[in-house]
């Protein structure tokens, strides 16, 4: 309830909420991006567009169904066409045609050590692109299937495919190693 | 296996992204941005609803297709942005001890320092070069849509309308070449005019284009709406002209302030000036 009356707010030219707005939906977004672009400043400019385009069109806020993955759809979109164009300027053109994921550092409290995470990071770089983006937002960024469908213009069952697909290889990967854990 | 994806899942659980950066400096730079966007707006907006002042739609166009680096090879953070305001004109000194007249609402792209075979910098706009001579850096000036080498040289380059624009020079000089790789060498006193990629050349009186960076120029009997489009690029405001057959001529100086010059034309010919907020001004012929 308090989310739809941010969006109301927004819609009607706030601009505190929209303030509120940007701090509470900037972090993953720009960790998305970054995973993408592989570049702060890039992944930071994206974004940072993302919310400018979202500003201008404000009056249509309520009108859209799920903000949430609309928001990612429009960092990929734009993270697309930020490839597209610094490929122009830029010689080193690594990393644009597989969208490679890493997983960050564990948090300070975590029982695995850095080794643990090193392994993951190795088996995930193992999947397919297509894949690794798929298993990113579900089970990093936490979004749900019915959005990771929408951000992606695939089907649910598409997304649930992958993820099972995902796991099973990371199983098979990790499978010695899974015992000492 | 089920106990597996488990662990598997587990694992994943602890992972967790690296801390964002200052989100206040965030909100801040998105606000800038949606500032700069109006700007821009309302500067396109002059230019379809009355005149045709071309080089502004350029800014827009290029802004929003090249938003990352303009000079090609050089890092966006190696750059530094020169944005002269409406109504007045600047000078710009570059590290190589060039120096530069930029006019009102134009853009200069230029690096900290010049790196590298050539110097090269970007204009969009109007601007008056003169370029310290060094025959083993050649001096490039990129517009988005024709470049300039430049061999030790006094010149005028504007740009009009994507890819188009022109370029006269004054003293030494210069090679202009457009993308598709024709080009031509400039002798002093010619001009080249670049239109949808095809360059030609004629001979001019350099003083009519160099002019404005005394603050004035000269007429020989153009059209009111041709000097109140012109005028509306210069000052950032919106000039509608409603009379094109009044014809200007002589000395025209470009004041701090548009009332005064629109009030000089109205003392070569006759005209009504109205003035609204939202419209900015409009210029009728008076019966």
């Amino acid at each position: 309830m308090e989310k739809d009356c941010q969006i109301t707010c927004i819609a009607n030219g706030d601009e505190a909420s929209f303030r509120q707005f940007i701090i509470s939906r900037y972090p993953p977004l720009y960790n998305y991006a970054y995973h993408i672009l592989k570049r702060k400043e890039l992944a930071e400019d994206v974004v940072i567009n993302v919310f400018v385009s979202i500003w201008e069109m404000r009056r249509h806020l309520p009108d859209i169904e799920n903000i949430n993955a609309w928001l990612y759809r429009l960092t990929l979109n734009q993270s697309i066409s930020m490839l597209r164009k610094e490929s122009r300027w830029i010689s080193v053109t690594k990393g644009i045609t597989d969208m490679e994921l890493d997983i960050a550092d564990p948090g300070p409290e975590s029982e695995y050590d850095q080794e643990t995470i090193d392994r993951l990071n190795k088996a995930i770089g193992e999947l397919p692109p297509r894949c690794r983006h798929v298993l990113y937002l579900a089970k990093i960024e936490k979004v749900p299937y019915k959005e990771i469908a929408q951000i992606l213009g695939i089907s649910v069952k598409t997304v649930s495919n992958h993820i099972t697909y995902a796991m099973k290889r990371l199983v098979a990967i990790l499978k010695i190693f899974l015992l000492f854990i | 296996m089920g106990k597996d994806v488990n662990k598997i899942d587990g694992l994943l659980d602890m992972c967790i992204q690296p801390p964002a950066p200052d989100t206040d400096a965030i909100v801040e730079k998105t606000f800038r941005r949606i500032a700069a966007r109006k700007r821009r707006r309302i500067i396109v907006s002059t230019v379809s609803s009355c005149v045709s002042a071309a080089a502004v739609i350029l800014l827009a166009v290029f802004l929003h297709t090249h938003g990352t680096s303009p000079v090609p090879g050089i890092p966006v953070k190696e750059l530094n942005t020169f944005d002269v305001p409406y109504g007045a004109t600047a000078t710009l000194h570059l590290p190589d001890g060039s120096l530069m007249k930029v006019n009102a609402g134009s853009r200069v792209v230029y690096p900290d320092i010049f790196k590298g075979q050539e110097r090269r910098i970007f204009v969009k706009g109007e601007a008056y070069l003169e370029v310290t001579r060094d025959e083993n850096h050649p001096f490039i000036v990129s517009t988005g849509g024709f470049d300039v080498k430049v061999h030790g040289t006094e010149f005028n380059i504007r740009t009009s309308g994507e890819g188009n624009g022109n370029v006269v020079l004054k003293e030494g000089s210069v090679e202009v070449s457009v993308p598709d790789g024709s080009g031509v060498m400039l002798s002093p006193g010619q001009m080249a005019s670049m239109d949808d990629g095809l360059i030609s050349v004629s001979e001019v009186n350099t003083e009519d284009y160099t002019c404005w960076t005394e603050r004035y120029i000269n007429l020989y009997g153009e059209t009111i709406d041709k000097v109140a489009a012109r005028l509306s690029e210069y000052y950032g405001v919106d000039v509608c002209c409603k009379d094109s057959t009044s014809r200007l001529y002589g000395k025209l100086e470009f004041k701090d302030n548009i009332r005064d010059v629109l009030k000089n034309i109205g003392k070569l010919v006759d005209i009504g000036i109205t003035y609204s907020s939202t419209k900015g001004y409009t210029i009728y012929k008076e019966e």
